[in-house]
């Protein structure tokens, strides 16, 4: 995260004050006693993506407060986490006892439990294993007045009342504070990591289809133009490899170079990188978003078929101009929203927020989201004017 | 006070004379669920398009009529029972599949489909909707949606939640919304995910989009039998240890074993304490190597026997006694009472000895047959409503067992829903903020007069009539009650 004299900056605001609360009590008072506006803030690897908060504001760094032991049930195949730790150290308890969380948010060495639920921050496992969300048996999480309150369980299915871990998980903390949240596990598998050269994002769209219609389900299977060529990476179990030779008949093939899967993973939000758009969408609607995102002249895109996901990523001396960043932006809004799909611009540089909206116009039935706001922060204590419509 | 005749009008003003059931003798239909409440509404409309769901909606709403939507009535929690009366909203007329997608692999249905429909109309593009409720030839995607239905092959692929890309509903304030859409994620809070499994206290939906997958290519079915229940959880446990997450795991106990047997005589292996059902899909060669270690654990915690299907008809014989068990047990007793709990994989076999328990000590006989992959116990109580006072015991033992799961960590309900039946257990699970901060979701879909399906899931209420009261009610769930 860049640093203001206070402390982080949000999408280019500055807070007025950072906190750092040292317990769930202390954070608890905190929201009950605050009148500025509170930013609820993990490891900091998203604070660019959405509006600047609407008015003054205090940056909540909840990491000290939402600490603790992971809870592992192996048998379950559960464990309960606490929401500021990091994705890799929740991970690093897991892995001794062979299993491991299906969350890779980009930088998972820095991004929080919390975070990565908060602000849906899927990566290259999304295709197979879902969305951050469909991780979630159950949460706690501090209420805008403070109370701290419970939802979901502890176990693999449930469906006692409103699964209000739906809510909170990708609501961009506007709704309350992931305090712990209890996440499914999964045994790590034996894979091998391979890819073949595509030539171009089509080629790779229509072999991704055909092979998982041939049955193969890989745990990673990304089309990746890094500027030396277009690949079709995928991460598969042994016993699926030659299924996927047959299918891929005839194509160069090799291991992945080192570095790839933190690339597909990482993509927009390296240290080096000034630019990230990032487009959810229908699969028949990837390849015409990927081509209209080509055009920003981006140094990396990933294509995740079964993620229905587009990101483009673009450093320093990569990227085009504001004005022509929105452009190709409204174009592929215009593509895909009668699908329900997106186009976020997750990161940029600030002098390009005045052309760039990075949400978009708010989506049909945004009276409902509004709504929601209204029920579960009627205050609007929490990130107010971060979201959609400046919720 | 709305009279009927005033409510009839604004019915038909809404929806059309021939999409209003008013005569007492067809009212009768739609008092019931699966499950032993019962209430007969004042009247129930039959809408056939979003619209003239909407329109009766607000006919009601006007009215301040309580509205209770249904679709095809198989829900095994009192969800479609009117219990304070007034209008029932039926999607049997909205079952046209609009569109199957085989490049994106969508389906868009209206919610009156039945689940396996859409799987049959599916196939033809080598595609499936996973989520596979024991009840899919009736039970409807609305209905699914509703109750955030699961079934025996939920183990690796998730439930319905996981399936549900969007959804076009109308709140319970009556306006026409879209909950996400064909993309696979929500733009904005996820609406759709909290609108899954609210059990119709929100609104209805009026169209779904779904995922599908590709048909897998290779399947492999096993049975293992085991002396005791115990053993068979064990090797439930040790097989998920070894990485290997079947596409279903499940299990059915001695007394399940029998009526079976006695029933269809698909060849279960005489005197076992446990049969365990395993599935692998996926690629051949996965597949076979996943099976042979499944074969391995099974016989190392004490299997007698493990078979394998050899061909389709030997696979269709196995899931035949598992999807036949409930009705086969009606061979055992006149009645019986199915019960959904969840409680943590690894309390299975404890939680088993705990029924057993609870089975001795209330004189009732306990049949067990459970999705054991995820911990989804389902006992069967089997009794004889002619005796006096059975209805009441069978609804304390159901309520003992929820207890126990309570107690080992679990929750309520896996796939039922909370209903009406178990709303006021809801306390021993979440706290009062716990239940306040879920109620306030209402607000978000204009539910909040409380006048959309009251009495469900919520405990409390007024005018909702006692649980347990009304032994009389209790009657068997009948031969097409499912699990």
């Amino acid at each position: 995260m860049r640093m203001s004299e206070a402390g982080g900056f949000v999408a280019g605001a500055a807070p007025v004050s950072v906190e750092q609360p040292g317990s769930l009590a202390e954070l608890v008072a905190l929201v009950r006693g605050s009148r500025e506006t509170l930013v609820p803030v993990g490891g900091g690897t998203v604070l660019d993506l959405g509006y600047a908060p609407a008015g003054p504001f205090r940056l909540v760094d909840v990491r000290n407060a939402l600490g603790g032991a992971v809870e592992h049930q192996p048998d379950d195949l559960t464990a309960t986490v606490p929401a500021g730790m990091t994705v890799e150290a929740a991970n690093a308890v897991l892995r001794a006892q062979g299993q491991e969380l299906k969350l890779d948010p980009p930088l998972a060495s820095r991004a929080t439990i919390g975070g990565t639920l908060a602000a849906a921050m899927a990566g290259p496992q999304r295709g197979r294993y879902g969305a951050p969300r469909d991780q979630v048996l159950g949460l706690m999480f501090v209420r805008a007045d403070g109370e701290v309150v419970r939802a979901g369980g502890r176990v693999v299915k449930n469906v006692a009342g409103y699964d209000l871990s739906r809510l909170l998980c990708g609501s961009f903390g506007s709704l309350g504070i992931i305090a712990a949240a209890t996440l499914r596990t999964w045994p790590v598998r034996e894979t091998v990591d391979v890819e073949w050269q595509v030539g171009d994002i089509a080629t790779g769209l229509d072999l991704a289809a055909r092979l998982t219609a041939a049955g193969a389900w890989p745990e990673v299977l990304d089309i990746v133009d890094d500027g030396r060529g277009i690949w079709l990476a995928a991460r598969l179990s042994p016993a699926a490899l030659p299924a996927a030779e047959r299918v891929l008949g005839g194509r160069e093939a090799r291991p992945w170079p080192p570095g790839r899967f933190e690339q597909l993973r990482d993509g927009g939000f390296r240290e080096e990188d000034v630019l990230s758009v990032r487009v959810t969408a229908p699969w028949s609607l990837l390849g015409r978003a990927a081509a209209a995102l080509q055009r920003a002249r981006p140094g990396l895109l990933v294509v995740r078929p079964l993620g229905g996901m587009v990101r483009a990523a673009a450093r320093r001396q990569e990227g085009v101009a504001s004005r022509e960043l929105r452009g190709i932006v409204e174009e592929v809004r215009r593509l895909v929203r009668p699908a329900g799909g997106f186009a976020v611009v997750e990161r940029m540089p600030d002098r390009y927020r005045a052309d760039v909206d990075p949400w978009g116009e708010p989506p049909d039935g945004f009276d409902l989201l509004r709504a929601a706001k209204a029920a579960f922060d009627p205050e609007g204590r929490f990130s107010r004017g971060r979201f959609i419509g400046g919720i | 006070m709305t009279t009927r005749r005033e409510l009839l009008a604004a019915l038909r003003r809404a929806v059309g004379d021939g999409a209003v059931v008013w005569r007492p003798e067809d009212l009768a239909a739609y008092e019931f669920d699966g499950t032993v409440e019962r209430s007969v509404p004042h009247a129930v409309v039959l809408p056939s398009t979003a619209e003239e769901v909407q329109a009766a909606v607000r006919a009601c709403r006007e009215l301040g009529v309580p509205v209770t939507p249904r679709g095809a009535g198989t829900g095994l929690s009192g969800g479609a029972v009117p219990l304070r009366r007034g209008v029932v909203i039926s999607t049997a007329r909205m079952r046209r599949i609009l569109e199957i997608d085989p490049n994106d692999r969508v389906a868009v249905v209206e919610p009156g489909v039945a689940n396996l429909e859409l799987s049959r109309q599916a196939a033809r593009y080598g595609l499936f909707y996973p989520p596979d409720p024991s009840s899919q030839a009736a039970c409807t995607i609305g209905g699914n949606v509703a109750e955030n239905a699961g079934g025996p092959h939920c183990l690796a692929l998730g439930v319905t939640q996981n399936f549900v890309l969007g959804i076009e509903v109308v709140t319970a304030a009556g306006d026409i919304r879209w909950l996400g859409g064909r993309a696979p994620d929500p733009f904005g809070f996820d609406l759709r995910g909290a609108f899954i499994g609210s059990e119709g206290t929100l609104g209805i939906a009026t169209k779904v989009a779904v995922r599908l997958l590709p048909v897998p290519p290779a399947v492999v079915t096993l049975l293992a039998a085991f002396p005791t229940v115990g053993q068979a959880c064990e090797a439930v446990s040790s097989i998920i240890a070894r990485g290997i997450i079947p596409s279903a795991m499940e299990m059915m106990d001695r007394l399940c074993i029998e009526a079976v047997e006695a029933g269809f005589r698909v060849g279960y292996p005489e005197g076992a304490g446990a049969v365990l059902l395993v599935e692998l899909d996926g690629l051949e060669g996965e597949v076979q190597a996943d099976a042979a270690r499944v074969r391995a654990e099974c016989l190392e915690r004490g299997a007698s026997e493990v078979r394998v299907a050899a061909n389709e008809e030997e696979r269709a014989l196995l899931w035949k006694g598992r999807k036949g068990a409930i009705p086969a047990l009606g061979r055992l007793a006149p009645n019986y009472y199915i019960v959904d709990g969840v409680v943590p994989r690894s309390r299975l076999a404890a939680v088993m000895e705990r029924v057993a328990a609870i089975s001795a000590r209330s004189g009732l006989r306990i049949a067990n047959v459970f999705h054991a992959g995820d911990g989804n116990l389902h006992p069967l109580i089997l009794f004889d409503e002619r005796e006096p006072g059975a209805g009441e015991r069978v609804l304390a033992t159901a309520a003992e067992i929820m207890r126990v799961c309570v107690e080992e960590g679990g929750t309520l309900s896996g796939e039922h829903g909370i209903g009406a039946e178990k709303r006021e257990f809801m306390p021993w699970l979440f706290g009062e903020e716990d239940l306040a901060t879920m109620a306030r979701l209402r607000e978000v879909f204009g539910a909040d007069s409380g006048l959309f399906n009251p009495c469900k899931v919520f405990p409390g209420g007024t005018g909702c009539g006692e649980m347990g009261s009304h032994a009389a009610a209790v009657r068997a769930a009948g031969p097409d009650a499912y699990v």
